[in-house]
């Protein structure tokens, strides 16, 4: 660890004489023009990261430099305050102690540039560089310096400000020489000024001793009071400059008057502040535009006198108590005063810690006392190494290489090079700011962990070897980091609360692997020992002196066990209820659900640190994982768990203050650091308390825990909570789904009795009118939910004239916001058709016809034809259709709406209609062109996606359309219609093959009654073609309407209720054949039970 | 000059000491590190030069006119000498519009070279 390197800027330019400046204006001017926007002219090595930290001068944030609208050029630099001016006596004091309050905010962390050189009266003392110290006064620089200086201003005012100066100058100088962090912990920049560090402090203590002369005898200008308020501080800061400018001697002087006399003045300065007169003018900002300084104008920190003295007060404690380190008394006790005086809370401040760090170490001697390597053996010894030849060989005494004890004492040498500066570092390290210490001791513990591959030690008499007491020694400290990583980690909050189950039992866990390398240590020792036994028997020489140095190192690893295991239990315990408090989830989580981060994550980044250390071994994930939740343990079981580790972790703690914070000599009696021990045993005494604060808790859980047992067993036990369907948009449309491939793949009938919940799901929510308060989107989707059911509803509703609540209400059709006469869309379109048919639907159920009438007819139809000519023109005309999508919608809507209007104009058919008989021929003339259309656009779909043409409700509109068509044909008027039945046969027969390649068997029911449709729709062909050949060749002319007498109703529009059972008769499987005309009714009627009404109530029979 | 003589004279200029006077009469003395077409300008390792303050000046003047006084006897038309106040900034950018004059700092040496490749 090295001071912080400096980086500061030039001081002073240096410019050559012969230099001559040449106006370069226009040419750069021009230059620059010609560059492109973005365009960069730079030096080579000059990155845009380093051009982000430029300072923009003229902005009022970034130039310190820059004035104000309002500033003058005269005001840039220059406050209007006269220095010279006579003060009254408590507007010094008030000065004073604002300049106080600036140093303690300097001392806390806060640049100079915002605290003490805002001060003008210390500006002028310090700028420009003054040669001598009587240079340094207010009159500087000002031509009236013939002038008299008030002397009250001049001799006390003057004096306390160098003197405040020449104290920030020893703080200065203790911090820069040590590891510190630069504004974190402190800001050392100086803005090229210097704090007097060139004059020696003799002057400063004339100069204090001369003002405190000066109000000793001018008692007559001041009251008593404010004159006894400006002696104490002048006194005060005579105590202080002494006390920080002995600094490292008290190592020599032992002295801690100064800061104990400082201490005793600052009661007197707290209660004396409110006779100051504050003098906010004589403190400016604008003194920043001098500093040499590359950061930003920042504003003056205030801090209240309260605060700064509080500050003070404790650094003078720190200071006084310090010097109870400085009794060496071995390592471990070091460790405890060091580590107890720095945890002191709020942690000393940084002088306090710089001034340890000195003390620890300086020329390669603790304490200035103890070279380093005395001190790395001493440690050896108290923990592994009990009167061991290792640490007595020197090879100062012994030159034969060959003897042991030389290669021991090169082994030892080598060892000791290495391992010195980390250990001293641990000590160091200490005096960092808490947040550093953590992270420093993830930095030491890795050149620790280098010592794992130390071979054994062969020694004459074969004692020691295998102990490995260097490799012990140093995963023993390795350990102890690891613990402190861990405990300073819940010291500073960084877990999250969802991880403190884990981290404690990676705390206990790391705790049982110390005790057990302890317990190891102790076996070599303890065998020593009882070696020793023999030899104090027979009162050999050493044996006495031996046998105390091993009784005291095993009463040093009692010690520590007895603390570690304090550590363990409190740890386990507190494991086990938070592992409860997670589990019922009491446990606050910082992360969201949905966050990235997971348990497996967050270990890996907690353990970075350690994965390259081999030993102690980085558990497992999954091991960890295991045990963090305590996973099998019933609640009952972690709670005895936590009761019992609570209980444990008492006595232990207990045992631990009894065994008090020192390791003490045996005949030492009192111990010498007494203010450091009463911090430690006050430590001691909290854990205390947290452990009964842990054991409360636990019985708190405990008795939550058994009221919810016992109401819980009070209830009886819930029943499975049930399926439920409640009905949501999402629902709905999961279900429309599902009908539509229930009636296409396999049964329609379910399909049609699964339509009618849905219809009622529909207005459970009611989808079937419009209900406010939704937003438009969910409005929109609502619609469109209900027409696609409609859709499916109203194929039910024509065909096999089965009315539905969607005749009678329904909502707005869901147009698309843009959407416009001539570009409304596939969906919008077919619904709009859709609403014409409902209401052509309900007007027959209403009105109780069982047909239309002609001019009915003809509106229905016009309406119809409208809705299609404002339809998008992809959907009107095949070559704007550019994707597949749009040529199936083109042609199913083409498809659907043929349908609907041949259905309209169906009655024309039917020669029971009363009905004129030229608008039957016209109607009739509509229906067929609409038949064939229908079909025509069937083979077209077909062609285009042989999927899309497998839709059940398209499929059977076509097929029912061509059993009309090929009953109803006229061969004169329409030559064509065999040729399209033919190709319809062959589209049919691609979905039988495609189907027919299963086993007849396994086929589904619509495959069959696809199978059986395209076998009838053959034969029923092949017998009116056979039928109108023969005509032909008899030469009669007939109307094709007389020819086979085939009424539609029965068909295809009414199948009545009793109908429906009816349907279930089972056909006879074989056909006849259909030669003669009466069998052509027959065929039909096999076709309507097989195809168009598939079973309705014999499900997949 | 086209972009490529103007990119050419730039980078000529990249790394000398540039001394750039800015609205408020400022002027920074700094190594030219970067500029672009909006005439902003880059300076590292930057001195801010400001004029003295009038007060300075009169009390010059005044010292001045003392020390004449003594020794001439007239008091006019004295030439007085103050220094502007330095102060060292660091990295700094001046925005192109606030930029009221650029100069080069050379040696005559440098000077009457680049005079010589000029014509």
């Amino acid at each position: 660890m090295l001071p912080n390197n400096e980086v500061r800027g030039p001081t002073m330019r240096v410019v050559p004489e012969s230099v001559v400046p040449r106006d370069i204006t226009d040419d750069f001017t021009i230059a620059a023009s010609k560059l492109r926007t973005g365009q960069l002219v730079k030096d080579e090595y000059f990155t845009l990261f380093e051009a982000v930290g430029a300072l923009e001068i003229m902005d009022s944030k970034m130039d310190s430099g820059y004035l104000g609208p309002g500033e003058n050029h005269a005001q840039a630099l220059e406050d209007d305050y006269d220095l010279m001016r006579e003060l009254a006596p408590e507007e010094v004091l008030g000065i004073m102690d604002e300049l106080l309050c600036h140093e303690m905010a300097w001392h806390m962390g806060h640049p100079l540039s915002q605290t003490l050189f805002t001060s003008l009266y210390l500006d002028r003392l310090l700028w420009p560089v003054p040669k001598t110290l009587e240079n340094a006064h207010f009159g500087r620089g000002q031509s009236q310096s013939n002038e008299k200086v008030p002397d009250m201003v001049h001799v006390v005012l003057r004096a306390y400000c160098l003197a405040l100066v020449k104290s920030c100058d020893f703080v200065h100088a203790r911090v820069t020489t040590e590891y510190y962090f630069e504004e974190e912990d402190f800001v050392t920049q100086l803005y090229n000024r210097t704090l007097l560090s060139q004059f020696d402090s003799k002057h400063f203590h004339d100069l204090l001793d001369n003002a405190i002369r000066w109000v000793d005898e001018h008692t007559d200008m001041l009251s008593e009071k404010v004159a006894e308020a400006i002696r104490a501080r002048l006194l005060f800061r005579r105590e202080f400059l002494w006390g920080l400018e002995q600094d490292v001697e008290v190592i020599e002087t032992r002295s801690t008057a100064q800061f104990l006399s400082c201490l005793s003045h600052l009661d007197f300065l707290g209660k004396s502040a409110v006779l100051g007169k504050e003098v906010p003018e004589c403190f400016s900002c604008k003194i920043q535009r001098k500093l040499a300084s590359t950061v930003p104008p920042r504003p003056m920190v205030k801090i209240s006198f309260e605060d700064a003295l509080a500050h003070l007060r404790r650094l003078c404690q720190d200071a006084v108590d310090l010097l109870e380190i400085l009794d060496y008394r071995g390592p471990y006790n070091l460790k405890v005063v060091i580590w107890t005086l720095l945890s002191r809370k709020p942690q000393p401040s940084v002088y306090i810690r710089s001034l340890v760090q000195s003390l620890i170490v300086s020329n390669r001697t603790i304490l200035g006392a103890v070279p380093v390597k005395q001190f790395l053996y001493d440690e050896l010894e108290q923990i592994v190494l009990p009167s061991s030849i290792l640490l007595q060989a020197s090879a100062d005494e012994i030159e034969v290489p060959s003897d042991p004890r030389f290669q021991i004492a090169q082994h030892m040498d080598v060892f000791t090079k290495r391992f010195s500066q980390p250990f001293v570092d641990t000590f160091r390290s200490a005096c960092l700011n808490r947040c550093r210490i953590r992270r420093t001791a993830e930095d030491l513990d890795e050149q620790l962990r280098t010592l794992s591959n130390e071979p054994p030690l062969q020694l004459a008499n074969g004692d020691t070897a295998y102990s490995y007491p260097l490799s012990s020694w140093a995963y023993h400290h390795k350990l102890g980091q690891f613990r402190l990583i861990l405990q300073l980690g819940f010291e500073l909050s960084i877990y999250a609360p969802e991880e403190l189950p884990g981290m404690y039992w990676y705390l206990s866990h790391i705790c049982s692997t110390h005790l057990g390398h302890i317990d190891r240590i102790r076996t070599f020792t303890v065998a020593t020992a009882k070696r020793n036994l023999a030899d104090l028997a027979a009162k050999k020489r050493d044996a006495f002196e031996r046998h105390a140095v091993l009784q005291q190192s095993i009463r040093l690893l009692e010690r520590m066990t007895t603390q570690i295991v304090a550590v363990d239990a409190f740890a386990i315990s507190l494991h086990a209820l938070y592992v409860l408090l997670a589990r019922h989830r009491v446990l606050p989580t910082t992360s969201s659900p949905q966050a990235y981060s997971s348990d497996r994550l967050r270990y890996e980044i907690r353990m970075k640190p350690f994965l390259q250390i081999t030993l102690p071994e980085l558990v497992p994930y999954d091991e960890y994982h295991r045990e963090a939740v305590l996973e099998g343990d019933s609640d009952d079981i972690v709670l005895e768990r936590a009761a019992k580790a609570i209980s444990e972790a008492r006595k232990a703690w207990e045992a631990t203050l009894a065994n008090g914070a020192f390791m003490h000599d045996s005949d030492e009696k009192d111990s010498p650091a007494l203010a450091i021990e009463d911090d430690w045993k006050r430590d001691i005494k909290d854990t205390m308390r947290a452990c009964i604060g842990a054991s409360i808790a636990i019985e708190t859980v405990k008795k939550a825990l058994k009221a919810q047992a016992d109401s819980r067993n009070g209830e009886t036990p819930q029943a499975p909570q049930s399926v439920n369907l409640r009905p949501t948009v999402e629902i709905i449309q999961i279900l429309l789904v599902i009908g539509s491939v229930l009636s296409y793949n396999m049964n329609a009938g379910a399909s049609y009795t699964l339509l009618g919940m849905t219809e009622r799901m529909c207005m459970v929510l009611g989808l079937h009118v419009e209900t406010a308060g939704y937003s438009r989107a969910v409005q929109a989707a609502r619609r469109r939910v209900w027409w696609a059911m409609a859709f499916q509803n109203s194929h039910f509703s024509l065909a096999y004239d089965r009315p539905s609540i969607t005749m009678i209400s329904q909502p707005e059709i869901p147009y698309d916001p843009k959407s416009m006469p001539g570009h409304r869309g596939y969906f919008e379109t077919l619904c709009r058709i859709i609403s014409v048919i409902l209401e052509m639907l309900r007007n027959l159920m209403f009105t109780h016809h069982s047909h239309l009438r002609y001019h009915e007819i003809r509106e229905f139809k016009q309406r119809i034809e409208r809705i299609l000519a404002e339809a998008a023109p992809h959907l009107r005309f095949e070559e704007r259709c550019t994707t597949l999508a749009e040529h199936i919608e083109r042609t199913e809507l083409r498809l659907h709406s043929s349908y609907f209007i041949s259905f309209m104009c169906r009655v024309s058919l039917d020669p029971d209609a009363h009905m004129d008989e030229q608008r039957r021929e016209i109607i009739k003339e509509d229906c067929l062109t609409n038949l064939s259309n229908t079909i025509q656009a069937f083979i077209e779909l077909h062609s285009i996606n042989a999927h899309a043409s497998r839709t059940w409700i398209s499929l059977q509109r076509t097929i029912a359309s061509a059993f009309l068509l090929v009953a109803n044909n006229n061969e004169r008027l329409h030559p064509h219609t065999w040729d399209l039945i033919q190709r319809l046969e062959a589209a049919l027969s691609d979905h039988v093959h495609g189907d027919g390649e299963a086993d007849r068997n396994n086929r589904t029911d619509s495959a069959k009654h696809l199978a059986s449709s395209l076998r009838a729709l053959r034969e029923v062909s092949a017998a009116f073609r056979a039928h109108s050949k023969k005509q032909k060749m008899l030469s009669v002319p007939e109307t094709a309407t007389t020819t086979p007498n085939l009424s539609p109703a029965t068909v295809f529009t009414s199948p009545s209720p009793a109908g429906l059972a009816s349907v279930a008769v089972p056909v006879p499987p074989t056909y006849s054949a259909p030669s003669q005309e009466g069998h052509i009714d027959n065929i039909l009627n096999r076709v309507s039970d097989v195809m168009l009404f598939p079973n309705m109530s014999t499900g997949n029979a | 000059m086209d972009e490529n003589t103007a990119v050419q004279y730039l980078d000529s200029l990249i790394g000398r000491t540039l001394r750039v006077h800015a609205t408020d009469t400022r002027i920074f003395v700094g190594t030219f590190k970067c500029t672009d077409a909006a005439r902003n300008i880059i300076l590292a390792n930057t001195h801010e030069y400001r004029y003295p303050s009038p007060s300075a000046v009169r009390d010059a003047a005044t010292d001045a006119n003392e020390l004449a006084a003594e020794s001439a006897g007239t008091a006019q038309n004295i030439n007085i000498k103050v220094s502007m106040t330095s102060r060292f900034i660091g990295l700094v950018v001046v925005p192109g519009q606030h930029i009221t004059k650029i100069e080069l700092e050379e040696t005559p040496q440098q000077g009457r070279m680049r005079d010589t490749l000029r014509s």
